[in-house]
């Protein structure tokens, strides 16, 4: 069975954010203002953080950038009273935008903070990509591993998964090859060697949630 | 398990049903969208262009669905895009549909100009405006003041210099005024004092092991920034031996996050740290013998405070460098260099040695190390280090760009000059006629640019007063340290911008001709320094102009038509910006790309021409160059001697053939200089000028230490201010981009904000906290601004970063945040008129 | 034991249906807002989604599941001095619960989609919000039947076991409630099994403090004496509640302080950080310490009532305090380490004018309805 993940090598990530702008472009997430961004009203599928320890002249920082984590035992599937967050069997939780009732359950279930509700209506925009509508207001939405260009691939028999296969915008778009997008249940995956290559870690680990998104340092 | 089947797709029947009925219109946009899905028919292709929001130059790929352009992403073909872009490249789908462009030429009704004046623009049209806009100009010119007409440019790329450039030319006047000075001249200048080409640096990234980076924001700024990114990941992760990055910076930034070591050096001392490795390499006797040379007597050293006998020490592809061991670096140990810089003196020790046995290894700066009164003079100190180490066109060493091959355009500019034009260009290479920033007069005789100094000399009419201005891509009352001299300055000068948006410069012009969005244009884009083989992109026209935007070259061209006389002659012939375009790709039928192309159409179409590999390559101790199969040709002296006819006597005559001095070391010795050549050629007036600048005046030839000065300083302001620019800062032109503001500062984590960062003892000193506003006050001025705690600065340095403070540029930009330029002074760096934009000291204080 | 109508038709019994149904218009005007402009308005935000309407749906579910647990205290304990309020508190519950669900509504994204809830409830029954909706519905319709049986002295002992039923699905209502907030991994300060148990004593807390505020001002607006040692012997009930709850409280917060789940950072959070005040000042010391000791000494009709008023402000704020700070404390996605910028400081959480206008709707929703049904049915002990 396929099951669909990311590994990002900290150690290449520049902190450049091309992952958070390429996300919001290729799938139509609302813009804010400065007022949203007050509010803690951004959208950001994808986001980059950095996090400093210490402080002058004995500093270190780390910068990540951080996504759904698609994990295999879902605390926002587990929540929704509608099913309208499902984990797919490929491996990908998604969002059902018709049948969501807002009720945010999933945002306050989800550890990472990677959910997020539409305030307002999302207006059209020109530049807006096609194949990704933006939604109504009222409802949930997150990173989808960019299943428009996954089910696309599907249906056309691409291959998919890094290298050479169809990728989430994120990946395709990282300048610094930061991340790579695969079936972890194939050994010979990209994802999978990469994996075994190094010392790597989940976000939380803890918590049981056995994120799908894995860090290299 | 069939019930559930059974039950659940009843279920979801009911729950469709009912939602469509109960959803009524609210989901009526989905349920339309997933109708059509992407199966919907659509006219879908994806177009060539080139990024425009910084100089690097990236091939992009623009994808057109229906007339729209949805997405713009890296361009494979191109090999500075390698597929990826950084992320100012992806929001230029925000700038195309900003809907707050100007939509049409513009002409100002109210003849008061000022920041809270309204322009009360009305439109008008094309024809209209360069009709007024030429006879303008010819009444200018016919009046004899054609030298008051000033063309001001930042981003031109391509053809477009060439455009400006024949412009003026034709035009009459030497003022066509670039932006390089507000820039990075610093480095530029350096390196023409030193090695003789005035340009940045090609480096060889993918074979380079150590990096040394003085001030350059590899991972921020420093262009071209998505390579950049590119090359730093695989210089860790992408091959068998990972690079050491050593960063020598005043901040902790991101490059000094993801560095190995990170030296936070005191502003403006870069100079001092590089003198202090030079020292160490020396007296290690770790120079590459090479191409530095030895002594006569193998084994030995330099020692300190040792002068060393000229005669004793045979260089090779160097000069001067025992004049720089016994003037300049002979007591530079680096317990000197730790004093000046605050790095101690077993870590310059380190380093220095690592760096010289590293191999390959680069020493690089940029602005960091370049803005301040003594940039040009640290850029010295640190080129010199890579001519120490032999990492000059050496294998993952530093190189220069090669030229793209376009065909000479048939059309010769200078065949064109009326009388008026000749008599400016006459006086100007005369030196009677100035230029109004001075670039080239004996105050700066090397400096391509003043940009920043021409307000105040157009206020005091010194060398004389502007009557017009032209501006293309650069914002003067905003970019321009201390931008209130510009505010008061232009008051009364006629102004034609080009700016598709509300800058603060639209806001002072007469006559706005708004241009073509990049995406909505056609143009060449020869790239910037980088990869060394010459790569140029291909900008092609994705989507129609949204509004009645002109590609500003082919405004210009028809208004040098309307113009009249010579220059409409020109310009007529010359047609169009297009016609420029398939005439210089004539070039690629004799010099084909790697990738096919091989004129106008393929070029269009894969979006870059480029050819690899840079074909010189220093190897052990001799120059070569490539032959097609290899480093395998020695660029080696060659004596050709000529028998000619010459008043009637057979005449001998010897030209020597120096393939390194004209293609590589270009100074006068076809040398690498340590004393520069190019300097010590000053006249006796331009050297009275400098030294005068000069704390130490002796070492003017020379990388040096030169003591910086710091606004502020002598009036008590306690802090440093460095002001850079992020990532998401896309040259001033990125403010009213949501997807950029609202992730400004990916560090510090802040959005649609300005900021200070303060070193976290500092605020605690100051009694601010995370996210108080506060007064950062500078002798120029003081502004507003929220402060943010970076526990990573040093406590003597707050950054504020260069972004915001827009009078207009949008909804988005408008009124959001303070423009650190307003609390900048305008000091410039010696010799290269680098903007010192670093040395201004601040005090912080609770609002 | 006989029951009583009121006569509802004096002017001050209009006017004070006018305010309450210009509070109803107002809610209604915001919640047609909400759910065709976007929550906009409301003071939520994408780090704390659930703000005020959710506090108070779990405050008035609270007070329902008390409510109807106090009604049992006749039916079920024999204790037969408490018969006379035993109706008003079974219709005060069923009241409350169908005003907390209104709430629900006003709340959600989507309210137009609320017969998803019924639809695809079923397939996700790990959901506690899914649960809960046939709990509530469950305990509605027992409710209502239950009331019904009380008018029928011949059910007396259908009226016995039903409400031994109530109270038990009263129980599993609330535990069910205080499960939507225990299960939760992400968020420290509810991830705790101590959740139903602290939900269940709030409840008990502020449904006999609040039934006591209510027909303190019923009575008092219809001209009734009220029976002094009901309340009293009410009084001594909610003592030993707040004596529960503050030990319930202790305990969760002292273990946290150890370490554990984010690392005592959390209690930190709540006992310094920018809701301290409302957990010190009102929920602990003015809501439920002051009643303590109010109740400590002789109990007065007076001091109970004043008890119940500060119990159901304690009340309020505990249920406040956890919400809100539960999801303003920044999130640790990186454990041990703060972010910088925003996403490592609190997210400060607005009260909005929207989101208290929905909640006053579904209170003058309630407070008409129980006026109506005062008038209707015969709900008060008749006056001696």
């Amino acid at each position: 069975m396929v099951r669909y993940g990311m590994v990002i090598d900290l150690d290449r990530c520049v902190g450049c954010a091309t992952c958070a702008v390429a996300c919001k472009a290729e799938n139509s997430v609302t813009s804010s203002t400065p007022e949203d961004y007050k509010n803690r009203r951004l959208m950001e599928w994808n986001r980059v953080v950095t996090v400093i320890k210490g402080k002058y002249p004995n500093v270190s920082g780390s910068i990540m950038p951080l996504i759904c984590n698609h994990c295999e035992n879902p605390p926002c599937v587990k929540v929704c009273p509608v099913d309208a967050t499902y984990k797919r069997e490929d491996g990908l939780v998604l969002q059902r935008y018709e049948r969501c009732i807002g009720c945010k359950y999933c945002m306050v279930a989800c550890p990472y903070q990677q959910r997020f509700f539409n305030f307002s209506k999302q207006e059209g925009k020109e530049y807006h990509n096609p194949d990704v509508p933006p939604r109504i207001s009222g409802i949930v939405e997150k990173c989808t591993f960019c299943r428009h260009r996954i089910d696309k691939a599907i249906a056309e028999g691409k291959k998919i998964g890094s290298p050479d296969g169809v990728e989430p915008a994120c990946t395709q778009a990282c300048p610094a090859k930061t991340r790579i997008f695969g079936d972890l249940d194939d050994p010979d995956s990209a994802v999978s060697k990469l994996l075994r290559s190094r010392r790597n870690y989940q976000l939380r680990a803890d918590l049981g949630t056995q994120p799908q998104v894995y860090y290299l340092d | 398990m069939d019930l559930k089947m059974k039950r659940r797709s009843f279920l979801k029947l009911a729950g469709v049903a009912g939602a469509a009925t109960l959803g009524l219109g609210f989901s009526g946009t989905v349920i339309k969208a997933l109708a059509q899905g992407p199966d919907a028919v659509r006219d879908e292709k994806w177009v060539s262009s080139v990024c425009i929001q910084c100089p690097a130059g990236c091939g992009t790929k623009v994808r057109v669905v229906n007339g729209k352009a949805v997405k713009i992403e890296g361009n494979p073909d191109h090999p500075y895009s390698n597929g990826k872009l950084c992320p100012k490249g992806y929001a230029g789908l925000q700038l195309l549909y900003d809907v707050d462009r100007v939509k049409s030429p513009m002409k100002r009704t109210n003849p008061n100009k000022g920041q809270d004046e309204d322009p009360k623009f009305m439109e008008v049209s094309w024809d209209e405006a360069l009709n007024d806009i030429a006879a303008k100009l010819n009444q200018t010119r016919n009046e004899g003041k054609s030298h008051t007409v000033a063309f001001l440019s930042g981003r031109n790329q391509g053809r477009a210099g060439s455009v400006w450039g024949s412009f003026t030319k034709l035009y009459g006047t030497p003022n066509n005024i670039g932006h390089s000075s507000i820039c990075a001249d610093a480095s530029k200048k350096a390196r023409l004092c030193m090695d003789g080409t005035d340009d940045y640096c090609a480096y060889d990234w993918d074979n380079c092991n150590y990096v040394l980076n003085f001030g350059g924001a590899t991972l921020e700024a420093w262009r071209p920034t998505n390579l950049m990114l590119q090359k730093w990941a695989h210089m860790r992760r992408g091959r068998p031996i990972r690079a050491k990055q050593v960063m020598v910076d005043t901040r902790y930034s991101t490059t000094a996050i993801k560095a190995d070591e990170w030296l936070p050096v005191k502003p403006g001392t870069d100079g001092a740290l590089a003198l202090g490795i030079s020292h160490v390499i020396l007296t290690e006797g770790l120079w590459d013998r090479s191409f530095a040379g030895d002594f006569k007597k193998p084994g030995r050293k330099f020692i300190t405070g040792e002068t060393v006998k000229k005669e004793d020490f045979e260089e090779k592809w160097t000069l001067g460098l025992i004049d720089y061991w016994n003037n300049v670096l002979i007591n530079f140990t680096p317990a000197k260099a730790s004093e000046i810089t605050g790095i101690p003196a077993e870590q310059i020790t380190r380093i220095a040695k690592e760096f010289a046995t590293t191999k390959p290894a680069i020493a690089a700066g940029e602005r960091g190390a370049g803005a301040h009164t003594n940039g040009t003079y640290n850029h010295m100190a640190i080129h010199a280090l890579n001519a120490l180490v032999g990492s000059m066109f050496a294998q993952g060493g530093v190189m220069y760009q090669m030229g793209v091959p376009y065909a000479s355009p048939s059309l010769k500019d200078d065949d064109y000059m009326d009388d008026i034009a000749k008599k400016a260009d006459k006086d100007f290479k005369a030196h009677t006629l100035a230029r109004i920033d001075e670039a080239k007069s004996d105050e700066w005789p090397i400096a391509s640019n003043v940009y920043q100094n021409v307000p105040d000399n157009h206020a005091k009419g010194d060398p004389y007063k502007l009557s017009m201005m032209f501006t293309y891509y650069t914002n003067p009352l905003f970019s321009n340290p201390n931008p209130q001299r510009a505010w008061e300055g232009f008051k009364d000068v006629f102004m034609v911008e080009t700016s598709s948006y509300l800058s603060e410069t639209a806001l002072y012009a007469d006559y706005i001709l708004p241009d073509a969005y990049y995406v909505e244009r056609k143009q060449d884009m020869a790239v910037y320094a980088s990869t060394g083989y010459p790569v140029t992109g291909f900008r092609e026209q994705a989507v129609k102009p949204i509004y009645n935007n002109r590609d500003s070259m082919d405004v210009i061209i028809d208004l040098g038509k309307k113009m009249g006389g010579k220059t409409g002659e020109y310009f007529t012939k010359l047609g169009s910006h297009e016609n420029m375009l398939r005439e210089i790709a004539k070039g690629f039928e004799k010099t084909p790309g790697d990738n096919g192309v091989n004129g106008f159409d393929s070029w269009a179409e894969k979006g870059a021409w480029y050819k690899k590999p840079y074909i010189y390559r220093f190897i052990n101790g001799k120059f070569y160059e490539w032959d097609g199969i290899g480093y395998n040709k020695e660029m080696k002296k060659t004596e050709e001697e000529k028998e000619e006819m010459k008043d009637g006597k057979k005449v001998k005559t010897i030209t020597v053939k120096d393939p390194v001095k004209d293609k590589l070391l270009k100074t006068k010795s076809g040398k690498f200089e340590f004393r520069s050549s190019k300097l010590e050629a000053f006249t006796d007036k331009q050297k009275e000028i400098l030294k005068s600048e000069l704390k130490s005046p002796e070492l003017y030839a020379y990388p040096h230490y030169e003591v910086p000065d710091f606004a502020g300083e002598k009036e008590g302001y306690p802090l440093h201010m460095s002001s850079p620019k992020m990532i998401t800062h896309a040259e001033g032109r990125g403010a009213n981009s949501q997807w950029l503001q609202e992730r400004f500062g990916v560090v510090i984590g802040r959005g649609w904000t300005s900021w200070v960062e303060l070193n976290p003892d500092k605020a605690e000193e100051l009694g601010i906290k995370n996210g108080d506003e506060v007064w950062v006050e500078s002798p120029i001025g003081k502004l507003k601004v929220m402060a943010v705690i970076n526990p990573g600065n040093p406590p003597w340095l707050v950054v504020f970063p260069f972004e915001h403070g827009h009078w207009n540029y949008g909804r988005y930009a408008k009124g959001l945040g303070a423009n650190p330029n307003e609390i900048i002074a305008n000091l410039s760096a010696v010799i290269s008129a680098q903007s010192a934009t670093n040395a201004t000291m601040v005090k912080v204080y609770k609002a | 034991m006989e029951y009583t109508k009121i006569n509802g038709k004096s002017t001050g019994s209009y006017i004070l249906i006018g305010i309450l149904a210009i509070m109803v218009a107002v809610g209604l005007y915001e919640f047609i807002q909400g759910m065709t402009q976007g929550h906009e308005s409301f003071g939520t935000s994408n780090v704390v989604p659930w703000g005020l309407p959710i506090t108070s749906v779990i405050f008035f579910i609270g007070a329902s599941a008390g409510a109807l647990m106090l009604s049992s205290l006749t039916y079920v304990f024999g204790k037969e001095e408490y018969k006379p309020v035993s109706r008003v508190s079974i219709f005060l519950a069923i009241l409350l619960i169908i005003g907390a669900l209104t709430t629900i509504l006003g709340e959600l994204g989507r309210p137009d989609r609320f017969m998803n809830l019924f639809l695809y409830g079923p397939s996700n029954l790990t959901s506690m919000f899914a649960v809960n909706s046939f709990l509530y519905t469950g305990y509605i319709i027992l409710s209502i039947v239950y009331l019904w049986t009380t008018f029928r002295a011949d059910l007396l002992k259908t009226t016995k076991i039903l409400a031994a039923l109530a109270a038990i699905l009263a129980i599993f209502v609330h535990t069910g409630t205080g499960a939507i907030f225990g299960f939760i991994v992400a968020k420290e300060l509810w991830f705790s099994p101590l959740l139903p148990i602290l939900f269940i004593v709030a409840a008990l807390t502020s449904g006999v403090a609040l039934l006591i505020l209510i027909l303190t001002v019923t009575f008092k607006l219809i001209g009734y004496k009220m029976d002094e040692k009901l309340v009293e012997g009410l009084g001594k009930y909610l003592i030993v509640f707040l004596l529960l709850q503050l030990f319930l409280v202790f305990i969760e917060n002292i273990v946290r302080t150890y370490g554990g789940m984010g690392g005592g950072e959390m209690s930190k959070f709540l006992f310094s950080g920018p809701y301290s005040f409302v957990f010190w000042g009102i929920q602990i010391i003015f809501g439920t310490v002051v009643p303590i000791i109010i109740l400590s000494s002789k109990k007065t009709m007076i001091k109970v009532q004043i008890a119940s008023l500060l119990a159901v402000i304690g009340v309020f704020a505990e249920r406040f305090n956890l919400v809100i700070p539960g999801q303003s404390v920044p999130s640790q996605q990186v454990v041990g380490r703060t972010m910088m910028g925003l996403y490592g400081e609190p997210a400060i959480y607005s009260i909005s004018g929207a989101e208290v206008a929905i909640i006053l709707g579904v209170v003058g929703a309630i407070g008409i309805a129980y006026i109506l049904g005062l008038r209707f049915i015969k709900l008060l002990p008749s006056q001696p």
